[in-house]
């Protein structure tokens, strides 16, 4: 290989650009994104994915409940897909399909939405197939479960070629073909000196796709700011039993 | 046979049946008379018609301009082929009714073909030629049907018999009378049937369907069956479409493929565009998109493309204005169309706010590529949850709670969540005219934001009869 002529031929310092660099495409397996990279603008999760951000034009995958997983899907779209058409592909007859007066509070315009309601799982994979291989869209999401390595591996390749970013939203994904893997779960809010509720809360897991270091965030929403913030790292999954202690009922 | 005056009849027999003396008109006892054997089947008009409206369509694979002959006197029913421009396709004229008699034949139908300047002698020579094709020459003299009999005039019945009894049995015999007192005793139409036949007088043809001019055809020496060879036969269609479109500044909105399977049925095809378009690429992309599911039989040996709609559409500009929201607009357009020939129309759409209280109506859908006005605004409300179940859930409550106060805990799905903290109530009416009176307990649901002990946020609402139900799920 070449490689070996680049190290002969350069001078020390190259070897720690190299190693920089090396570093920096942990997890991104299959080379450098070519569509570019999209930092999330938190700082502890930024510090933990390669290049220091989310690649444009590949496959994400975000597994856990219907409502957290839109809700994130969302923060991500809020990023990676600042303008364009977003491509959001559904079952019919889903029981809880997305709800488009809620978008708003997540800074994500209803007017950019197109929703598709397809048959089957099949059919779901084939139409977020089809809107990745158009670059006219922002980013296309698909609600599938559960999804195969061979489906995934053709929505990757899609991504890539058009540059449109592809999330992935279910329960189960048999994949393992993602960039990145998230898992997101809701968790307890905090208390909040008024009567009702504050910012809703999730224990975000980076699964796949990470360097090393935590990879398990508190994750907080703000509905008036549409801002997200980390609270506070999370450790081992082991460690911070799910469950969080029973607050007051407000009246 | 059918039911006329005095009793059943013979409406149309077959040649065995004409040998022995059967015609139409004839009693069905008197036919039984003549041949004991005699199969004796009721007339199916409404079948026969369907049957031939189909043979007319197929017959469009010879030329767009195929017309039903209504004037079927003597019970044989007929079609007209208008072949102007376009025998040579088929090598000329006699190879194309040597070609279109053989398959007919092939099909079991007995058939005679006339071929002719005029339709008229075409009718004249296919019902009383020596030969099954019958074929008038070009610029042939009135003399040359001086030896058909007058039914050939395709005149009524009655008209004919009393020719027939005034002892004029041929054209010629007609031919030969002065025309003022044929016009008195049968009416203007004989003078008229007389220079149809001469071509004196013009004859038009309904065609079945108006003629297309964006239709184009392609037929093939050897049937093809490979959805790859349909998909290329296709594509290279539509080159020609979309040359003509473009000559003319317009697009196809709708496009019919009509696929000719060697058994003599049809296969159609039809894609739709969300906007006029003439990307050739485009719109063979779309043929060829649910091609695999067609089943060609046993081999294509001709289709026909067409556009059935089309639009204005301006040559595009937008690339020299440097406008990249136009390309990007017109991509869009593309993928809307691929995907909804893929999943079907209607599976595609884009939300706009209706203006209605419950919020399972506020949600109106509209087409993706709808006229776009000014962007609709969403009205400011509580929050919202992110998905909103289909219907209304029934849930049960651990105890009742207080009126403006959500419940300790509740059962959805099999599953109990303790009540951490809520929110609410708002109060969500409907308006007057819903037919409820105000205030009675259908008119209202209280809502409540409530999240459970696990962090988890759900959409409650209680209606006027103190039932709880889950309406949403939040982020």
């Amino acid at each position: 290989m070449n490689i070996s002529g680049f190290i002969v031929t350069q001078h020390k310092p190259a070897f720690s650009e190299l190693r920089r660099q090396l570093k920096g495409l942990g997890g991104l397996a299959d080379g450098m994104p070519r569509h570019g990279i999209v930092p999330l603008g938190l700082a502890p999760i930024d510090a933990v994915l390669p290049q220091g951000g989310l690649a444009r034009g590949r496959l994400h995958g975000i597994a856990g409940e219907a409502g957290a997983t839109a809700g994130f899907a969302l923060f991500l779209l809020g990023r990676l897909a600042e303008s364009g058409i977003v491509l959001w592909c559904g079952r019919e007859r889903d029981r809880a399909p997305l709800y488009p007066p809620a978008l708003a509070a997540f800074g994500f315009d209803p007017a950019r939405l197109w929703r598709v309601e397809a048959r089957d799982n099949r059919m779901v994979l084939e139409a977020m197939e089809e809107g990745l291989r158009s670059a006219a869209l922002g980013a296309v999401v698909g609600e599938a479960d559960p999804v195969g390595r061979v489906e995934s591996r053709r929505l990757q390749l899609a991504a890539e070629t058009s540059g449109v970013t592809a999330l992935l939203l279910g329960g189960r994904i048999l994949a393992g073909t993602e960039t990145t893997r998230w898992r997101v779960e809701a968790m307890p809010s905090a208390a909040v000196p008024w009567a009702g509720l504050g910012g809703a809360r999730w224990r975000v897991d980076l699964e796949r796709g990470g360097l090393a270091g935590p990879r398990a965030w508190l994750m907080e929403h703000d509905d008036a700011t549409h801002g997200f913030a980390v609270v506070a790292p999370l450790g081992d999954r082991s460690a911070h039993p799910r469950r969080g202690t029973a607050g007051d009922i407000a009246a | 046979m059918t039911e006329r005056s005095g009793g059943l009849r013979i409406a149309a027999a077959n040649m065995a049946a004409r040998a022995k003396g059967i015609h139409p008109g004839l009693s069905a006892a008197e036919a039984g008379a003549l041949a004991p054997a005699l199969k004796l089947v009721h007339a199916d008009a409404d079948g026969e018609r369907r049957d031939l409206l189909a043979l007319a369509s197929w017959c469009q694979r010879y030329t767009p301009w195929v017309g039903l002959d209504e004037t079927a006197i003597d019970g044989g029913a007929g079609l007209w082929l208008d072949i102007t421009g376009c025998a040579h396709l088929m090598g000329g004229e006699a190879s194309l009714a040597d070609h279109l008699h053989q398959r007919l034949q092939r099909f079991g139908l007995t058939a005679r073909l006339g071929l002719a300047d005029t339709p008229a002698a075409a009718w004249a020579v296919a019902r009383f030629g020596e030969t099954p094709i019958g074929r008038v020459p070009e610029n042939v003299g009135r003399q040359w049907f001086d030896a058909l009999p007058t039914a050939a005039l395709r005149l009524p019945a009655e008209s004919v018999a009393t020719l027939h009894r005034l002892g004029l049995r041929r054209i010629g015999d007609v031919r030969a009378l002065p025309r003022a007192p044929l016009a008195a005793r049968f009416g203007a139409v004989v003078g008229l049937r007389l220079e149809q036949l001469w071509g004196e007088s013009g004859e038009s043809i309904a065609p079945l369907r108006p003629a297309a001019s964006h239709r184009f055809r392609r037929a093939f020496a050897e049937p093809i069956g490979r959805s790859e060879d349909i998909a290329a036969a296709l594509t290279g269609l539509v080159a020609t479409l979309c040359r003509r479109l473009d000559y003319e500044r317009r697009g196809a909105r709708r496009l019919d493929a009509t696929l000719f399977r060697v058994d003599g049925t049809l296969v159609r095809h039809a894609v739709g565009t969300a906007r006029p378009s003439r990307d050739p690429g485009h719109l063979a992309r779309l043929l060829a998109q649910d091609l695999d599911r067609l089943d060609p039989g046993f081999g294509i040996e001709a289709i026909v493309l067409e556009a059935v709609e089309v639009e204005a559409l301006d040559s595009r500009q937008g690339v020299l204005e440097g406008a990249p929201t136009k390309a990007d607009d017109e991509a869009r357009a593309r993928l809307a169309d691929r995907l909804t020939a893929r999943l079907g129309s209607g599976c595609l759409r884009r939300f706009a706010p209706a203006p209605a209280q419950r919020p399972e109506e506020a949600v109106a859908f509209a087409p993706p590529l709808g006229p776009d006005a000014a962007p609709p605004s969403w009205p400011e409300t509580a929050p919202r949850p992110i998905r909103l179940l289909a219907r209304p859930e029934p849930v049960s409550v651990d105890a009742p709670a207080k009126a403006d106060e959500p419940p300790k805990a509740f059962r959805w799905r099999g599953a109990r969540h303790p009540v951490a903290r809520g929110e609410g109530p708002e109060r969500i009416a409907d308006p007057w005219w819903r037919g409820a009176r105000p205030g009675s307990p259908e008119a209202y649901r209280d809502y409540f934001r409530i999240e459970d002990e696990a962090g988890r946020r759900f959409w409650l609402f209680r209606d006027g009869q103190a039932r709880w139900y889950l309406h949403g799920l939040f982020a």
